[in-house]
């Protein structure tokens, strides 16, 4: 090329990962009959015609340089060099021209890789110019590659790069249509023609120089040997750089060759001082990248651009960093591979990455939160959680970008929301049939139809499925049905339902109670949620009065969540907007948000259990006062975290409290008494810490609300007693619960979490004797006789109860199937036996086959047997979690 | 109701490994290879226990073990009762021996230290207690003063052990050479003892497993030998009398009941007694295996019944 290297254009530059290449449609050209290597991609790998053709030591190469600064300018700020310069004179063909501006290719993006420090600009050539390295042979070259790297990289890099580039952008443009094929022999030999004759125009500078890549002049060195011979040392550099290892770089300047030996150590240090600069220099080349691509976006302004442009999906390209990063954004997720990343690049761009290292480790430490440009991947369900948060805002861009206020249209619709129940309920709106089967308000709660019967029965079900739903083992349709009859008499009995709500607002705060006035009759049924912090009682009660009271669960807007089928992460987001911290265990969060809920809708429970009440007495003000017992009892158990129940869940508390404390005084009263006892128990029992103990009341309020609607069934069953016989009775608990609230508040503990079970259990009113007595006795395991302290009628109801499991298992038919053995066969086979699963088959109609009409909890059927040397053991352990081996 | 896949394993021990190096020093395990179990402890293996991995402390030996737990579960519970018998439940607080006098950080009571004769004691305890009194266990003991001790404390303790629990020695060397001539010794030197001569596959039961499942191979139950009901083969569960040749079988629960038929106690599970057709004595414990062997161990059995094949013909002669 004798003509002046035309001044740099990119946009000739092909868009591709080897700008250098270009530069060999320079040199075809010459012999337009060959494929102009001019490629877009990795396949173009053109050389450039700056390209020593013969091998040159890296003092030719640096010597050459400050030539090449001096004749041109521009290479100062040349773009970065690709190719690496040939430092070796091995090949004096002219086919190493091609060759060597190939491997000058091809063997800067390696000599990159070996040596980033001094080549951050040739970053993305290994591909292409691997694969040119490939195709041509292995050229002998004494020099090692990594001896290269550090001579040319630093100056010559710089020097050549920008001549690379326009000789580049000369070749390009002509050839651009032409599809770059490998160099064949023939295009070599034709090359070599053209190569000779730049050379003979061409002062051939000292033979030792490396080549440089820059402007015509860079042409001109192409055909001198020393060119050729730098080419060929390109070639070979770029071989050996792809295939051997990068430590080597290391000792690459000792194997260097004895000829560039003395040499490179000499300009070693120049070419130090050189990186320095190019350091510098070579920020401005990549900048016009980023001129073009922003240039690219200015085209989309449009509002909708603008909304869409953060959430654009970015186009991913591999070579790129910044891409690379957002990918392994995607897939690193805590930094790892990021670092290994960021290694690499920096093994092969040093220099491009230093100014990226400090941002992209303020980018780790912002992961989670994400940019928007780099949005964070959700979880599917929190993916569903955020949209579901999220307002839908209908309109197109333009509008949207006029909205002031970003609460502006959540507003709106809430208003529009608002308004459309104003519509509902304004009688001039909204026809009176509407209305009639509105479900908001107590009013229409109330409804009923010409027969009486309640219009909105169909809340029952609802309220039947919630229960079913929660009530996991128990048989909730046993127990609902049976309810659901009931109802309808207890309807007809029913006093005046308005007299429900009236009697309902009465006492509570907390709302629990209801059915607590419900057990004062069954004095099972006491405790029954009593102690339960968490508002399952209001299930039962629930169930209980369902038909009754549909109308007054229409109070509730919504139905009451069953927190038990939330997942944790729901149950905590459920916490955190009531306001509290979030907690960790999963009964814990399920309690505080029954309680949450109970308080906020605390009318359901009330009027339900109120109703229920009414219907049975006579006196709405005994059930009154009934409820205010109830309620303290309540508040003085609800509140109470820090309970020294024992761990386990249903029913182990009952065990371990017994088991733990010493035998304490037991009483013949009835229940109350029990619970009073029980509380003392309690209270001596060794203590955790309160965070667990919150556990504790929460998992006894489990156990004891499992076990409800099964006392739930129990009541139902009693109600069929004589009215005057459940008046007595009634007084007389009434009575006792007066009197252990007080010993309860001064005790001030939790007890009726841990007295509730055992109410619950000496179900049938028949017996007076409770299972709470029963379990009393069992608070330790006696080799013969019962615990010291407990009376005959505790020692003989365990026994009672002991018997009817007995009878109960061993009277069960024999399975048929040799794999699916009986409860007996099990035993018999010292099968470990899930207690559980015992206590749920006992309960489910067996004992009930054998006379037995109370419940039994699972730590009753493991006092039985251990007793019986039966091998038991819990499903869920300690921390909730289920057992699978055993 | 969750069924066990595997049947009830012919070996697991819950035993008391004592420090060779250091008498006082104790440790109570469970496991169903007592010797690859000694191993690991010693360090010879992977996969031993922290509180023996001083090497001051070792070499360990087992000094005495109790067999015959009907599975993991039940070993578990009991290696458990007898390292923490100052917590466990299965000991009622009367009658308990080692109570905890100190707590530590975390609030739970220390332990006191094992002793010979604590562990003794707490075993004698948890041998009576009704959680294990009816498990088919059985009590061995291979160092003779440890022997000694225990004979000790059952003489000061009041009551007595169940007579079903069999408590045997093995001393190997010193009981042979002290009961026989010198002509043992020779034959000790060779023999494995102790832990080593435990059995642990269902060896001992292979004629009682040959003999069950040729009869029900051919679907010979017959009847219940109990209740006289007809026997479907595949139908249900079905014990058979372990004494060699008698083909006894009957309902399970059948079976328990005439085993159980004396006591008054309202137990369920039966200990041992008399085969109604045979009228040999029988174990529960062995019933079950075998049954739980035939019910669900059919790889056991086929593992067990291998024959080489040279002798094939001869086996199958006679079946």
């Amino acid at each position: 090329m004798s003509s002046p290297a035309r001044p740099v254009r990119f946009d000739n530059a092909i868009h591709s990962s080897s700008p250098d290449l270009p530069s060999l449609i320079d040199i075809f050209r010459k012999s337009p009959q060959k494929a102009p290597p001019l490629r877009t991609g990795s396949n173009a790998t053109p050389m450039p015609t700056v390209a020593r053709s013969t091998f040159t030591t890296a003092v030719n190469l640096l010597r050459e340089a400050p030539e090449i600064d001096i004749e041109t300018e521009q290479i100062a700020y040349s773009p970065p060099r690709k190719t690496k310069p040939v430092r070796k004179r091995v090949k004096s063909q002219a086919a190493n021209d091609i060759e060597k501006e190939l491997t000058k290719k091809t063997s800067s993006p390696i000599e990159i890789a070996s040596s980033p420090q001094e080549k951050p600009w040739q970053k993305f050539k290994n591909i292409s110019d691997s694969r040119h390295k490939t195709t041509h042979g292995d050229e002998t070259q004494s020099e090692l590659p990594k001896g290269r790297a550090r001579k040319p990289a630093v100056k010559d890099k710089a020097a050549k790069k920008k001549h690379t580039e326009n000789v580049s952008r000369h070749i390009s443009k002509p050839e651009q249509k032409k599809k770059w094929s490998p160099v064949t022999g023939e295009e070599i030999c034709g090359l070599q023609e053209a190569a000779m004759a730049r050379r003979n125009d061409w002062t051939p500078p000292p033979e030792d120089q490396a080549e440089i890549l820059g402007s015509e002049s860079d042409t001109r060195e192409i055909t001198s040997p020393s060119r050729i011979a730098a080419v060929s040392k390109d070639i070979f550099s770029n071989l050996y750089d792809t295939y051997a290892c990068k430590d080597s770089e290391k000792c690459s300047p000792g194997p260097s060759s004895a000829q560039s030996g003395e040499p490179v150590a000499d300009v070693l240090g120049k070419r130090k001082r050189l990186d320095m600069i190019l350091t510098g220099n070579n920020k401005p080349p990549r900048e016009t990248s980023p001129k073009k691509v922003s240039a690219i976006k200015k085209k989309t302004r449009t509002i909708t651009e603008l909304a869409t442009a953060p959430y654009a999906v970015p186009e991913i390209d591999l070579l790129a960093p910044g891409t690379k990063e957002s990918l392994l954004n995607y897939f690193d997720s805590d930094g790892a591979v990021k670092a290994l990343v960021e290694h690499q690049s920096a093994l092969m761009d040093f220099k491009a990455n230093q100014p990226k290292k400090p941002a992209v480790k303020p980018r780790k430490t912002k992961k989670k939160t994400g940019t928007v440009e780099q949005p964070i991947l959700l979880s599917p369900s929190t993916a569903l959680k955020t949209s579901r948060s999220q307002d839908f805002v209908f309109g197109t861009s333009s509008q949207l970008v006029l909205e002031e206020s970003p609460t502006a249209l959540r507003d709106l619709q809430m208003a529009i929301q608002a308004s459309n129940q104003i519509d509902q309920d304004d009688p001039f709106v909204s026809s009176p049939a509407l209305r009639a089967t509105n479900k908001t308000g107590l009013w229409n709660a109330g409804s009923r139809d010409r027969n009486g019967e309640l219009l909105n029965v169909e809340l029952a079900d609802l309220v039947d499925a919630s229960a079913a739903s929660i009530s996991g083992e128990s048989a909730p349709n046993e127990i609902d049905r049976p309810v659901s009859d009931k109802f309808p008499d207890n309807n007809d009995l029913d006093l005046g339902l308005s007299g429900s709500p009236a009697a309902s607002p009465l006492p509570y705060s907390d709302g629990f109670i209801d059915i607590n006035e419900i057990d004062l009759d069954y004095p099972h049924v006491t405790h029954v949620k009593k102690a339960d912090p968490s508002s399952k009682p209001s299930l039962p009660s629930g169930t209980l009065s369902d038909a009754s009271v549909s109308s007054i669960t229409e109070m509730a807007s919504t139905p009451r969540p069953n927190y038990e089928l939330f997942t944790d992460v729901q149950l905590a987001k459920k916490i955190t907007s009531f306001g509290f911290k979030a907690v960790k265990k999963r009964q814990a969060m399920i309690a505080l948000l029954d309680q949450c809920w109970e308080s906020q809708h605390p009318q359901i429970s009330r009027v339900e259990s109120s109703t229920r009440v009414a219907t049975m007495s006579t006196s709405a003000a005994s059930s009154a006062q009934v409820n205010t017992c109830l309620k303290k009892q309540q508040t003085a158990a609800a509140p109470i975290a820090t309970a020294e129940l024992a761990r386990k869940p249903r029913g182990r508390p009952r065990k371990d409290t017994r088991a733990t404390t010493s035998p304490s005084s037991k009483t013949t009263k009835t229940k109350p008494k029990p619970k009073a006892k029980a509380t003392l128990a309690v209270k001596s029992s060794p203590k955790k810490p309160s965070a667990q103990s919150r556990d504790d009341s929460i998992n006894t309020a489990n156990s004891a609300w499992l076990t409800s609607p099964k006392a739930a069934a129990s009541i139902i069953d009693t109600f069929e007693a004589p009215a005057p016989a459940t008046l007595s009775r009634r007084k007389k608990p009434k009575q006792k619960v007066i009197e252990i609230m007080d010993s309860e508040d001064e005790a001030h503990l939790s007890p009726s979490p841990q007295t509730s079970p055992n109410q619950l259990f000496s179900s049938p009113p028949p017996l007076d004797l409770s299972i709470s007595e029963v379990v009393d006795a069992d608070m330790s395991l006696s080799l013969l006789d019962p615990a010291p302290g407990s009376n005959d009628a505790t020692a003989s109801q365990t026994q009672e109860l002991s018997a009817y499991i007995t009878k109960a298992i061993k009277s069960a038919p024999r399975s048929k199937d040799p794999t699916s053995p009986s409860w007996h066969e099990k035993m018999l086979l010292y099968d470990p036996i899930v207690l559980e699963e015992l206590a749920a088959w006992l309960n489910s109609g067996e004992l009930t086959r054998v006379g037995y009409d109370g419940e039994v909890s699972p730590g009753d059927v493991k006092k039985w047997c251990e007793a019986k040397s039966v091998i038991c053991l819990w499903q869920v352990n300690l921390h909730g979690k289920e057992r699978k081996r055993y | 109701m969750s069924v066990l896949p595997k049947p009830i394993p012919p070996l697991y021990t819950v035993y008391i490994l004592r420090s060779t190096v250091r008498r006082a020093s104790l440790y109570v395990g469970s496991t169903p290879h007592p010797p690859r179990r000694l191993k690991q402890h010693n360090g010879e293996s992977k996969g031993g226990a922290v509180r023996t991995s001083r090497s001051t402390l070792r070499p360990w030996e087992m000094v005495g073990l109790v067999s015959g737990f009907p599975g993991m579960v039940a070993a578990l519970k009991f290696e458990w009762a007898l390292t923490n018998s100052h917590l466990s439940l299965h000991i009622p607080s009367t009658s308990r021996i080692n109570v905890a006098t100190q707590k530590k950080r975390n609030g739970h009571p220390k332990r006191p230290p094992h002793s010979v004769t604590s562990i003794l004691s707490n075993l004698h305890l948890l041998l009576r207690v009704p959680s294990f009194a009816r498990l088919p266990i059985k009590l061995h003991f291979f160092a003779p003063d440890v022997h000694r001790a225990w004979i000790k404390w059952c003489g000061t303790s009041n009551e007595p052990l169940r007579d079903t629990i069999n408590v045997v020695t093995d001393f190997g060397l010193a009981a042979n050479a002290s009961t026989e001539g010198d002509k043992e010794i020779t034959d000790a030197t060779s023999q494995p003892w102790g832990i080593y001569a435990l059995s642990l596959d269902y060896a001992p039961i292979k004629d009682y497993v040959e003999k069950t499942q040729s009869a029900f191979a051919f679907e010979r139950e017959g009847d219940c030998v109990v209740c006289g009901e007809g026997l479907n083969p595949g139908e249900g569960l079905y014990a058979a009398c372990s004494n060699a040749g008698c083909e006894g079988v009957g309902h399970v629960s059948c079976w328990s009941e005439h085993l159980l038929g004396k006591e008054k106690n309202d137990s369920i599970i039966p200990v041992s007694g008399r085969c109604p057709k045979c009228e040999g004595q029988v174990r529960w414990g062995e019933m079950m295996m075998e049954m739980s062997l035939r019910l669900r161990g059919q790889k056991e059995i086929s593992k067990l019944l291998k024959k080489p094949r040279k002798r094939k013909a001869a086996i199958s002669n006679d079946t």
